[in-house]
């Protein structure tokens, strides 16, 4: 490959300046949010994480050269820095008793800006040709690539916060977990006057359910949809206001029982008009949606293909179907009065279910039962083989569940993330202008979220994206290894072959 | 690598597609690693309820689960690298 440019000791440095910046002014609004606790918290681990890419770029400019050079540099940050980083982790969790999810977040958030970094140098790289262009509108494209990644850093930290708040697995647990890892909700109300104490994190229940009111109440006509069943904010929906309105309504309780399989059942229904509509009268000079569907399905099969070769064909219904939901779904819940689906956590573990079992299943009928106890065994060939594999088995287990965990837990994060900031950011411009009105609450706000939507329209399509192709590449891995195929294309055909 | 006719414009599209194979690949890796010491210390929990061993099992099926991420994180890369080979 001819190389995303500056990804070595330097971009290392870049990212710790970015970090930097884009953390402090996070741990501000930490700080005006949830409290000096989360202040601390999350200082302590950037300074940790900071501190551990200064030492790695030591490494980076020392080792990664044509003649690497070995100074006391060198061997001091080989030898500090594991031991700094698990002493630095314990005595802030374990001594100092910082929240330890605003530690995580703190400590993560430099990985955040680093990945961003160079999925913008790639569109960068990719825009510019492949050579390094200089002139005004690639430079403005570089700005532009460079304030993005810098805001959806800022996005990415809150959906860490909620990835790693999880109690897990439902709702529930989650909202409650996520109060005791915070030490405190993340009022929205909480800016002015008394709140010195809103981030203590002993904060009893009593006071956690007295600011949590507050800032319901403050964010009147937006954040107002906590009520029993959410310790985040959260735009309100169709679904909860016609249960606030008919608490006692039987058909009410229902809806807001099952709101998250509602919400899909009209991702589905809209995808499946949409799909009627283009395909019901299919014509040689296809018309507008004909056509946009048309390239999306060609244009994703050249996705696909390029990871799964002449199996193409054979999956690509099945991870359209999985790409083309998700990313409806995500895009549902920035329609006002609706809600993503996929910001619930029993919606992404379903779809992350049923990957695994159809994975699974390809590599039992693909690969024949002895083979694929063989694959899950580590293709053991000779008695040391042979020997590893009580230890092996276990291990390919893990590996196998731990790619749909990372998968549903990665688009749940993402999207319950973004969700709340546009939520907290909404809440703040009506908290604004009820400041400024001296009120409680004020009638409209100042759309402070505006921006963020634009964003979530990329980080929603970013996250079905790359939850498809981790499925795609997950399918690649268990379907016969390419030497093997060639070999038996060879020998017998292939009846799915794909190309054109 | 695919054959065809216009190889040209089939290896320019591959090529489209592999920067945003890469940068997936690349980018699960972090979630990965937290993963598998998860499922790891589900098991292990289960496990010492069943056996009484509190809390060896955790631990163990924690460090076996990290090792198995690490596994599976090298088995990625080397795809990854061999991706990158073909270009």
């Amino acid at each position: 490959m001819n190389g995303i440019e500056g990804l070595g000791p330097g971009f290392i440095h870049r990212v710790e300046r970015t970090s930097l910046v884009a953390g402090s002014i996070g741990l501000l609004m930490l700080w005006a949010y949830v409290g000096p606790s989360a202040l601390y918290g999350g200082v302590a681990g950037l300074a940790l994480t900071l501190l551990n890419l200064r030492l790695l770029e030591i490494l980076f400019r020392n080792l990664l050269r044509p003649e690497p050079q070995w100074n006391r540099r060198v061997a001091a940050a080989l030898l500090l820095k594991l031991p700094l980083l698990m002493g630095g982790a314990a005595l802030s969790l374990y001594v100092l008793r910082l929240p330890p999810l605003w530690f995580s977040v703190g400590f993560s958030f430099p990985l955040a800006v680093a990945l961003l970094k160079v999925l913008g140098q790639m569109v960068n790289h990719r825009m510019s040709g492949g050579a390094p262009d200089r002139t005004t509108a690639t430079k403005s494209v570089r700005h532009g690539v460079h304030t993005v990644s810098l805001v959806l850093g800022i996005l990415g930290l809150a959906s860490l916060v909620l990835a790693l708040g999880l109690g897990l697995f439902t709702r529930a647990t989650v909202d409650g977990d996520l109060e005791r890892w915070v030490g405190a909700p993340a009022a929205v109300a909480q800016e002015h006057g008394s709140d010195t104490h809103a981030g203590d994190t002993h904060a009893g229940d009593a006071h956690a359910a007295d600011t949590h009111a507050a800032d319901g109440h403050a964010a009147d006509g937006h954040g107002d949809t906590h009520g029993e069943h959410s310790a985040h904010p959260e735009f309100p929906n169709w679904i909860h206001i016609l249960y606030v309105f008919n608490p006692d309504a039987e058909w009410a309780q229902f809806l807001q029982k099952y709101n998250t399989p509602i919400f899909s059942l009209l991702v589905i229904a809209m995808i499946a008009m949409i799909a009627m509509a283009a395909s019901r009268n299919p014509k040689m000079v296809p018309g507008p949606l004909q056509n946009a569907v048309e390239m999306g399905v060609e244009g994703f099969h050249e996705f696909v293909s390029g990871i799964l070769g002449r199996d193409a064909k054979r999956y690509l219904p099945f991870l359209g179907t999985l790409f083309v939901y998700i990313w409806f779904s995500n895009l549902l819940g920035l329609i006002p009065l609706q809600k993503a689906p996929t910001s619930v956590y029993n919606t992404t573990l379903a779809l992350a279910i049923c990957v695994f079992a159809y994975v699974q299943f390809t590599g039992l009928t693909r690969l024949g039962p002895v083979k694929y106890v063989k694959h899950l065994m580590g293709d053991p060939e000779d008695a040391i083989g042979w020997a590893m594999v009580p230890l092996l088995f276990p291990l390919h287990l893990i590996g196998e569940l731990a790619k749909p965990l990372s998968l549903s837990l990665r688009l749940f994060g993402n999207i319950l993330g973004e969700d709340v900031l546009l939520a907290v950011f909404g809440g703040l411009g009506v908290t604004v202008i009820a400041t400024l009105m001296g009120t409680e609450s004020a009638p409209f706000g100042v759309p402070f979220h505006l921006p963020f939507i634009f964003l979530s329209i990329l980080l929603g399509s970013i996250q079905a994206l790359v939850f498809t192709l981790l499925t795609t590449l997950y399918f690649s891995q268990v379907l016969p290894h390419e030497e093997h195929e060639e070999h038996a294309a060879t020998g017998h055909g292939d009846p799915v072959g794909v190309h054109h | 690598m695919k054959p065809g006719k216009d190889s040209e414009t089939e290896k320019e599209k591959e090529e489209r597609y592999r920067t945003a194979r890469l940068v997936g690949t690349l980018g699960s890796i972090p979630l990965l690693l937290g993963s598998g010491p998860m499922i790891g210390w589900l098991f292990g929990r289960w496990l010492d309820t069943k056996l009484g061993t509190e809390p060896w099992m955790q631990f163990v099926w924690v460090v076996l689960g990290f090792v198995a991420v690490i596994r599976s994180i090298a088995q990625m890369l080397r795809r990854a690298q061999r991706d990158l080979d073909r270009m």
